[in-house]
């Protein structure tokens, strides 16, 4: 089953995906995780210490905390759901039922850690004294926990995409979900998101200015800081540990395509920028690390922002080497990045794909050219490519003849690492070579959003 | 290995069992998004009140339900990730077709939803915020969550009515008139559920000691309720032919709680001192709620059984014809696991070998297609720098790409490759046959005289019949074949491109224009 093409435009499919998804990352593994286990660590420490500025901070902490965590938080992690379904909703639905069994219980598992959430935050002040704080103690850790539940699942499930080790021959689910990189992206995600955590708390203790003695005040924020820098640097190191371990866990033949997803074509030939992006990222959090723990607030409140820029920026790195490398699969082994199986991409060179697309033989009686070369575009290189925006279909065959396009065409898989073969007859590459070509030549965009159902306009 | 072909016929829970899972999932998730609703509402509503009247910060009614609103918010949504996983899994055609179909606003819906909740939460969390500035956030906050029902709406309206797919189709992507009436009383029912289910939770998290509170809360439920026999019955005709025994039942239920209801608040209301909605009204919303749901439930598997009946059938069909390939996609993959594009070899079989040859010969799989045939590489003499030219840019006019895509440590693994492969950095081999200075000379004076048009007269290219040449003539100062293959170009010319054969010139003088070709390398100019 085909369904109605729609391109989102300028961004494309992979950016939309990505950036929402990036987001979420940030805060689930940053906030919800980072920032609440220094929250709980600050309340814990009040509690031994029995000062209670360090439980009022807390207490104050987590209100935007709670906040940010429930609305933007879920909603990015919903708006996963929403944007992988529609703009890759048979990878979407593969997963699904691939994983369901994983996907239900980490639902349920995220449904507690949000009651438990909201009764930390709500109950705090019933929960002030005595055994009461021990319980409310014991709710954060348990949230912790379930937070590392949560990791646990989902690192299975997405890490199934990029190595799932013995899955085609075994066909056990169980196989799918303990795969090679299960254990090493679970404390890649969970010491990273601490780390991020470090980093985040930095930036959130300069907006307390509840405390009337600035004495108090000064060295509260001084202890803080040592502790988040303290966190950031045992994180850190462990999240760098972890990282080589994932990195190593993925097969050679995707693993080798880390660089480029970073440079891309704009850059590839300068692979020094590669280092220099991560050398400043990672060395800006490196010496936020320092200067917390130097208890320096002022050099802190300095460089807290651009250490918030780095840290993004290592989080986007590593969830785009992770995406862009698994191509040309988007279930390695099963599914490629056109969204058809090796299976049906070999039945569709042999019988063609055009006769199989309902939506684009409902559109109208009989498909135009143009028509059949848009769906054509539509379910093969639409996930990777828009018409006129980012990774410009237009851009990538600029300069080519139309008999090299169509060669093109036909070779993706061989050409090009990380793109998929091609899923129809060498008749239908032709037609495509053709649309193609015509873009690279026409002065304006031809926007692509839907299956036109009128013919389309007159040639320019 | 069978249900793999097609994972449409994976079936982790059977489906009756799956619908109850959808039912009781689809009930939860409603009653929270209700009470979310209904508090935006009615606490943004009371938030201008107190605005307008200037009351007191510390008595104010709309903070204390403002701040209660993260708890639907955060149950309703953790509840609907649950819904929309198992939906997505067990009505995903029309599910997605639903998604795809309105997916500006499916999409939409998630910055809507984000900034929707900020803001009624950024009015209700003590966070700093000048009172105007809460005044615009709650205001944009509660248009926001007002605007996120009505998309979840057309998205279930879209999914159940798979008969109606090409009428909006063929509208382009619009609901034809029916159904946006249905869809509208629809949205409107949702909204006055809203307000009572609302009104119920405010009742029981902050009343206590508050009479008054409790009698205008009593209100919006009555008046909620009324509003919702009104929109009920709409969108009861809007959905006429759907409602049979099975239906009808938990229908009548529903009204039946909702009236019982209305009475038992209009009777309270009217006996003085007491507003109480009481343990029976606090039960009966439950109640009405899953009688409506239940019908709601009934309906929407008429209309989607069928269909997904049909597309497991069709599944079927598709996966008998997809497993004689499964070999293939293991093999496929096999050979995917062993390349590692880490060196010259690999990289040139798999990126160039289609077109150039596994020999270098230019007798890929491809040569038969293309009207300007691959160069034979096994030929060439350049020097490294126009080759790595040549691969970052392509050529113009023909199939040859550009390949950034290998970053520089690999095309520079490629380039040793061609080197130690073809030796195409060193210089053309010699003459096989000496021309004379004679022919020489006549060589050079027809070089400059013709070939120079598009050549130019240093050979670089520059020849004023080159300009916008696709593709252009290559640079004879940095660019050679052998002499061998030289003379072929010169005898057969160069097929899909701008040069001719010059078979009627004498041997000799062609032998001549190689020599001369020969002599035009020199050290190129600065670096690239």
């Amino acid at each position: 089953m085909d369904f109605p093409q729609f391109q989102v435009p300028s961004m494309g499919h992979g950016m939309t995906i990505g950036s929402n998804a990036v987001l979420h990352v940030l805060v689930s593994h940053g906030i919800a995780m980072g920032v609440f286990f220094f929250i709980w660590l600050t309340e814990l420490i009040g509690y031994f210490r029995r000062d209670e500025l360090w439980d009022r901070y807390a207490h104050w902490a987590i209100v935007p905390t709670a906040v940010t965590i429930t609305s933007l938080g879920a909603i990015t992690g919903v708006g996963i759901w929403f944007t992988i379904g529609t703009l890759a909703p048979r990878a979407a639905s593969s997963m699904l039922r691939n994983f369901f069994w994983p996907w239900w219980v980490e639902s349920w598992d995220f449904l507690l850690e949000e009651i438990i959430l909201l009764c930390y935050y709500l109950l705090w002040e019933k929960l002030r004294t005595g055994r009461g704080k021990l319980f409310h103690l014991s709710l954060g850790l348990d949230y912790l926990l379930g937070a590392w539940i949560s990791t646990l699942l989902i690192s299975g499930i997405i890490g199934f995409q990029l190595t799932p080790g013995t899955w085609l021959w075994d066909q056990s689910r169980w196989i799918a979900w303990d795969n090679p990189s299960l254990w090493p992206q679970t404390f890649l995600r969970f010491f990273g998101g601490l780390m991020l955590g470090g980093v985040f708390s930095t930036g959130l203790l300069f907006f307390w200015k509840k405390e009337p003695d600035p004495a108090r005040l000064a060295e509260f924020g001084r202890r803080s800081l040592r502790l988040y820098g303290l966190g950031i640097v045992l994180f850190g190191a462990a999240t760098i540990g972890c990282w080589l371990w994932y990195f190593y866990s993925i097969e050679p033949t995707f693993r080798i395509n880390y660089l480029f997803a970073i440079l891309t074509s704009h850059i590839s030939q300068t692979t020094y920028w590669f280092w220099v992006m991560l050398g400043v990222s990672a060395g800006i959090v490196a010496i936020l690390a320092l200067v917390n723990l130097a208890g320096w607030r002022f050099g802190a409140k300095l460089l807290v922002v651009p250490a918030i820029l780095g840290a993004i920026a290592l989080t986007a790195g590593f969830e785009r080497i992770r995406e862009f490398i698994r191509g040309p699969y988007v279930m390695a082994s099963w599914l490629y990045a056109s969204e058809w199986t090796a299976t049906e991409t070999a039945r569709f060179e042999d019988r063609g794909m055009l006769p199989r697309m309902y939506w684009l033989n409902i559109s109208s009686p009989e498909p135009t050219v143009h028509q059949s070369a848009q769906a054509l575009f539509g379910h093969n290189c639409m996930t990777c490519h828009t018409v006129e925006g980012l990774n410009s279909i237009r851009d990538r065959v600029a300069g080519r003849s139309p008999d090299g396009i169509a060669a093109i065409i036909n070779h993706t898989r061989e050409m090009v690492p990380w793109m998929p073969p091609f899923a129809g007859t060498r008749r239908e590459s032709e037609l495509m070579a053709a649309y193609f070509y015509d873009l690279a030549r026409a002065p304006a965009a031809d926007r692509l959003n839907h299956y036109p159902t009128h013919p389309p306009e007159e040639r320019r | 290995m069978s249900d793999l072909s097609d994972m449409l016929l994976l079936r982790p829970v059977q489906d009756a069992w799956a619908r109850w899972m959808l039912f009781l999932l689809f009930y939860l998730h409603l009653l929270f998004i209700l009470m979310l609703i209904g508090t935006a509402i009615i606490g943004v509503h009371h938030f201008l009140h107190s605005f307008w009247t200037g009351e007191k910060f510390e008595e104010r009614w709309d903070k204390k339900m403002l701040k209660k609103f993260i708890i639907p918010k955060a149950i309703g949504v953790a509840l609907g990730t649950i819904l929309l996983v198992t939906i997505q899994t067990y009505y995903a055609v029309p599910f997605y077709t639903a998604t795809s179909m309105f997916a500006p606003y499916w999409l939409a819906a998630i910055p809507i939803m984000i900034f929707g909740f900020f803001f009624i939460d950024g009015i209700s969390h003590k966070l700093e915020v000048h009172p105007y500035m809460s005044l615009v956030l709650g205001l944009i906050g509660l248009l926001l969550v007002l605007i996120i029902p009505g998309i979840f709406v057309v998205v279930l309206v879209t999914t159940e009515d798979s008969a109606q797919w090409i009428a909006i189709a063929q509208r382009g992507f619009r609901l034809p008139m029916p159904l946006s009436v249905h869809w509208f009383f629809r949205y409107l029912h949702i909204i006055g559920a809203g307000i009572v289910f609302g009104a119920a939770f405010q009742y029981l998290a902050t009343t206590e000691g508050h009479e008054h509170r409790k009698h205008i809360l009593v209100r919006w439920m009555v008046i909620g309720l009324l509003a919702q026999f009104v929109i009920g019955g709409l969108l009861a005709l809007t959905l006429q032919q759907w409602i049979d025994l099975w239906t009808i039942l938990p229908l009548l239920l529903g009204i039946l709680c909702a009236v019982v209801l209305v009475w038992l608040l209009f009777h309270r209301w009217g006996k003085p001192g007491i507003h109480h909605l009481g343990m029976s009204g606090v039960l009966l919303l439950p109640i009405l709620l899953f009688g409506m749901l239940f019908a709601r439930q009934m309906i929407q598997q008429q209309k989607v059984i069928p269909l997904i009946a049909k597309l497991d059938a069709n599944a079927q069909q598709w996966r008998d014809r997809l497993d004689p390939l499964m070999p293939q996609q293991l093999a496929s993959y096999q050979d995917q696991i062993r390349e590692v594009r880490d060196n010259g070899a690999t990289i040139y079989e798999r990126s160039c070998s289609f077109c150039h040859g596994r020999t270098g010969l230019g007798d890929g799989q491809e040569r038969g297609h293309l009207i300007t045939p691959p160069e034979r590489l096994a030929y060439v003499r350049a020097d490294p720098r126009y080759i790595y030219r040549i691969l970052t840019t392509g050529v113009p006019g023909t199939a040859m790409p550009y390949f950034t895509i290998y970053e520089s440590p690999r095309l520079e693994a490629l380039m040793k490759y061609l080197g130690q492969t073809w030796d195409i950095y060193s210089p053309p081999g010699s003459i096989p046959a000496a021309a004379s200075p004679e022919n020489t000379a006549e060589a050079q004076r027809y070089f400059n005289g013709t070939c120079s048009r598009c050549h130019g007269l240093d050979g670089s290219g520059n020849g004023e019949y080159a300009e916008g040449l696709a593709p252009p003539p290559p640079d004879f100062r940095w660019y050679s074949l052998e002499p061998q293959r030289t003379f072929e170009v010169l005898f057969e010319g160069y097929p899909g491109t701008a040069m001719p054969s010059f078979r009627r010139l004498p041997e000799e003088v062609r032998w001549g224009l190689v020599q001369h070709v020969r002599s035009l390398r020199t050290e190129p100019p600065a670096a690239r």
